[in-house]
């Protein structure tokens, strides 16, 4: 099972962690891996590091397995908070990781009210839920 | 799931070269994650010659560590041995070595020739696009380009699998459980577990055996047909043919998917198609070039 992480729990008064989930693929077809973004931010510093990975098997029965090549370390550049909702900005460091046509940047539109995290997965942004 | 007793693919085809023979291939341990097989497993390849979603014939195989290698013991059981979760059966192969470097170690025992061992895995998909919600391109990206896998490899005479050339196959693998041996993980045509179950199904689906799958599987199957644009009875015809989940090959046949399944066939491609309902057709990579030409006809591990 995947390590349990809170849901975007505030750990002090400028610091959030958080884990979010979705299956992949997702729509008509059962989901094969789950995509996995979770870490923690510091509004104040505009600090925090986010990892993004694929786990084989759906979100039901996720594996500890990441899929080569996919995982994502993204370093936290900027943090914004517009009411319920934060909005990260960060850098892959590591260009080797990439795919081609994959950008180093990288956005991710935490939505604490509604519970859903949204960011891109391979070339579409797609919407994950927050445990 | 235990990536030792993983199942990623398994193949029937007859014996290029040599129509009385037939090749049996059974492939788990998905990019070679874990470094053995499972020793306390029994791994079958399952043959029904009665079109009953029953086994007649099993050859099962166990593995016993062995000064840090591993030797493997393959049994083949018929009529009610065959329905059996254990190690019964009479021996084919008795401490056969497992191949962990790039050289396959082969033994011969009478018409029968057998491999264990790491492996280049076969399969080819771009699994990227596919997870990317079916977004294939032309060329595509072969995710398994450089995957390794863990293979079973039997050769054996036709007369084995029974007098009818028209058989079924499918694999398992059964781990021990509460004092009793569980079967973990099936695949008879491949993908359809991927495909078409959702959630929880999908253990339901591993556990099961395939003489209960049309009774268990075939709404589910429907379901995912029918948002694909198959009218209801179209969808409940083709879950008819595509349950129960087992391989139909026909020995006395060199043809390839959907008798049986060779190496370079392009699974993927036909299933999309029947799938999809024609609206995809590829996912944009073929087979690789790296299968040998005589047994165990898996490729040189990368």
């Amino acid at each position: 099972m995947l390590p349990q992480v809170g849901l975007l729990t505030p750990t002090s008064k400028e610091a959030f962690t958080f884990r979010a989930v979705a299956g992949v693929p997702g729509g008509i077809l059962p989901s094969y891996a789950s995509y996995v973004v979770q870490g923690g931010v510091n509004l104040a510093t505009q600090t925090g590091v986010i990892t993004k990975n694929l786990f084989a098997g759906p979100p039901e029965a996720a594996s500890a397995f990441a899929l080569p090549g996919l995982a994502r370390i993204v370093r936290v550049t900027t943090v914004r908070e517009m009411g319920s909702t934060l909005e990260i900005l960060g850098t892959v460091d590591d260009a080797s990781v990439l795919l081609k046509g994959e950008s180093s940047k990288v956005q991710i539109k935490v939505d604490k009210s509604a519970g859903t995290v949204r960011t891109p997965f391979i070339d579409e942004e797609i919407e994950l839920k927050l445990e | 799931m235990d990536a030792r007793v993983d199942i990623t693919d398994h193949f029937a085809f007859q014996k290029p070269g040599d129509p009385s023979k037939s090749i049996l291939i059974m492939n788990v341990n998905p990019l070679a994650r874990a470094s053995a097989f499972n020793p306390d497993a029994i791994y079958e390849i399952l043959i029904d010659t009665d079109a009953d979603a029953l086994p007649n014939v099993a050859f099962k195989m166990n593995f016993a560590d062995v000064n840090g290698g591993q030797l493997v013991t393959v049994r083949r059981a018929a009529d009610s041995l065959a329905l059996g979760r254990d190690l019964t059966g009479d021996i084919i192969f008795q401490n056969a070595p497992v191949s962990f470097t790039s050289t396959p170690t082969i033994s011969e025992s009478g018409d029968f020739k057998f491999f264990a061992g790491l492996r280049s895995d076969p399969f080819f998909f771009d699994l990227l696009a596919f997870l990317n919600g079916l977004k294939f391109t032309t060329p595509g990206t072969d995710f398994f380009i450089k995957a390794n896998v863990f293979g079973m490899a039997l050769e054996v005479p036709n007369s084995a699998l029974g007098s009818n050339p028209d058989i079924g196959v499918w694999v398992r693998c059964l781990t021990p459980e509460n004092g009793d041996f569980t079967q973990v993980d099936r695949m008879g045509r491949p993908a359809i577990n991927t495909v078409f179950m959702h959630g929880k199904e999908k253990t339901m689906f591993n556990r099961a055996q395939p003489n209960t799958d049309v009774a268990r599987f075939t709404g589910d199957i429907v379901a995912v047909l029918e948002q694909f644009g198959y009218s209801s009875s179209q969808a409940g015809s083709l879950a008819a043919i595509l349950l129960p989940d087992i391989l139909t090959y026909n020995f006395n046949s060199s043809n390839g998917f959907l008798n049986g399944r060779r190496l370079f066939d392009d699974v993927i491609d036909i299933e999309l198609g029947l799938v999809t309902n024609g609206t995809i057709t590829t996912d944009g990579v073929g087979a690789h070039t790296d299968y040998l030409s005589d047994f165990p006809y898996l490729g040189t591990p990368h």
